[in-house]
């Protein structure tokens, strides 16, 4: 069924497949740049990225900058300020981020502080606050799972106060996304599966809350089908170019499709698990999906049932009676689950992940304050959180 | 050929909304005096603490403060800010939801809001509407607007009838 109305948006060109990192130079040079700052972190100078994105410069007429490579793993209000300066300072005009959703997050909040031209950030807080136009944006993702490159989201922590302040803007948009599979060839197989079923639970969720619309529901499903037929065999060889490009792409139709949908409740309560337990928040997705679709089935069983086909195939589906393919659905999640956890030990219970259950109040109660609760077709108590947690646990 | 078309005014729905904005204000006031679920969630909010639903571009708007521990509806002074703004995009919009055809889930969903504040305080004042409609409309209409009707017993057709008379007419 159709939504009675709906909104989707995705200005986001995408440079995808070998070579990619090669555009970049063209690419500024469209926006009228030449001189962009590289956002990034001391894991990804450490594994090398950073010196295979330089390289890929070489012979154009760009120069970098400056590379600002110590992005905290969250981003962070103070960082967003120091690299304003420094962007200032080396009077840069582009923004190119590089690593996952902290890197990206920064750089977005960058791109806000110096567009709209001010020093003070908390001023954007909150959605559709920013006017002015953005500096030239590329992303260039070296994981499989957050979609950042194409979502218009922004969280920056605020040290001071300890909150994490949303920024929401169309105009937080990258302007080019450039997916190129030697950014991830080297992810180690716990960090491939985590953000590979972060991707996972972003489609579900995308397809399923209440936001979805047919445009994000074709991305959604494009998404499941890359990532049934990949994953598992991205863990199992990391080496595996085409997998690891399909995965890339699954992330990004994936990130497309709830950037314009939304997540629900596994996304409240898996960042409610990383906020008080620090629980990874791939693996917090990995580990809560199943249990939230049980407690969603009633309602939206029959969207589930749907997506056997792209995640398992027209056999699976076919095979499997109407009345039983949303259990169905649910129960090749787990044992997707389980797979993954035989080949590089993801945990898949919240109690091996490090949650104790003496935490389970604060994380129903910051569950119940995150936005992402309210697309979730299904209400949820804060009796419902708890039991959900305790099946996960 | 048009040129300088100036658009109208929609007077009906300006009033509908307006009316319903006062009657949601009312009961918000009398609820957070004696209503539980809305005084917990009005608890972790300092006193002085300002919230405002706004009708793009030109209003009618709900703007309400924490004071002595209970919410009060007020008039924001001219350039006056809130700690948490929420925003209608367009009339039709809100008069939608005020005649109980759009729950503010909908409305979020359709991104026919925007939010300007911490996210937490904009799911607790959700959470206060959704309470207050509850006793607002009957189960028939909020079927449309809550994911989920509350069971009603004895203590909320007490709230409701509450609600209703003192509430609405005096805010008490």
């Amino acid at each position: 069924m159709l939504p009675k109305y709906y909104e989707f948006q995705n200005p986001v060109k995408i440079n995808a497949g070998m070579d990619a990192l090669e555009t970049i130079p063209y690419e500024l040079k469209q926006m009228n740049a030449s001189r962009p700052i590289i956002i990034t972190d001391k894991g990804i100078t450490n594994a090398g990225l950073l010196k295979t994105v330089l390289n890929s410069f070489d012979d154009s007429d760009i120069t970098i900058g400056v590379v600002f490579d110590e992005t905290p793993p969250d981003s962070s209000l103070k960082t967003v300020n120091n690299i304003a300066k420094l962007y200032r300072k080396h009077k840069c005009d582009a923004i190119i981020a590089l690593g996952g959703g902290s890197p990206m997050d920064t750089a977005k909040g960058v791109n806000i502080l110096i567009s709209e031209n001010t020093d003070d950030i908390r001023k954007f807080m909150g959605a559709d606050r920013l006017k002015s136009n953005m500096q030239p944006f590329i992303a260039i993702p070296t994981t499989s799972g957050t979609g950042s490159e194409v979502t218009l989201v922004a969280v920056i922590y605020d040290e001071e106060n300890q909150v994490k302040m949303p920024f929401t803007s169309s105009k937080l948009l990258p302007d080019v996304a450039v997916l190129d599979p030697r950014m991830t060839m080297d992810l180690p197989p716990k960090i491939t599966a985590a953000t590979g079923m972060d991707a996972l639970t972003h489609a579900i969720e995308a397809y399923t809350c209440l936001q979805k619309n047919p445009m994000s529901d074709a991305y959604a499903t494009a998404a499941i089908k890359l990532i049934g037929e990949n994953l598992l065999n991205v863990i199992k060889d990391g080496k595996n170019k085409e997998a690891r490009f399909a995965m890339a792409n699954a992330s990004t139709m994936a990130g497309i499709a709830f950037s314009n949908s939304m997540v629900g409740a596994v996304h409240a309560i898996g960042h409610a698990c990383g906020a008080v337990a620090h629980i990874h928040h791939g693996t917090a997705m990995a580990i809560l999906l199943p249990y939230v679709m049980e407690f969603n089935n009633d309602v939206l069983g029959d969207l589930y049932a749907e997506l056997i086909l792209p995640l398992a195939g027209a056999d699976i589906y076919a095979a499997t009676g109407a009345s039983k393919r949303s259990q169905k659905f649910i129960g090749l999640v787990k044992s997707m689950n389980q797979k993954i956890n035989e080949l590089c030990k993801m945990p898949i219970r919240l109690s091996e992940a490090g949650l104790k259950k003496e935490q389970f109040e604060q994380v129903a109660e910051t569950a119940l304050n995150d936005g992402a609760m309210l697309p979730n077709p299904k209400e949820l108590s804060k009796n419902d959180v708890l039991e959900v947690l305790e099946r996960a646990f | 050929m048009i040129t300088n078309y100036k658009p109208g005014h929609k007077l009906i729905q300006r009033t509908v909304v307006k009316t319903g904005f006062l009657a949601l204000g009312r009961a918000i006031e009398s609820a957070s005096n004696f209503e539980e679920n809305v005084k917990k969630e009005i608890k972790d909010w300092n006193d002085g603490f300002t919230f405002t639903m706004n009708v793009l571009p030109y209003g009618p708007n709900l703007a309400m403060r924490k004071k002595n521990g209970v919410l009060k509806m007020i008039r924001l002074k001219k350039n006056e800010t809130a700690d948490l703004i929420v925003e209608i995009k367009n009339l039709s919009t809100a008069f939608r939801m005020i005649t109980t055809q759009m729950g503010a889930h909908h409305v979020f969903a359709q991104n026919k809001i925007g939010v300007s504040g911490n996210i937490a305080d904009s799911m607790r004042f959700i959470r206060i509407v959704y309470t207050v409609e509850a006793y607002m409309f009957p189960k028939i209409l909020n079927k449309n607007i809550l994911k989920k009707s509350p069971k009603m017993d004895m203590k909320k057709h007490f709230n409701r009838w509450h609600i209703y008379t003192k509430g609405m007419i005096l805010g008490k």
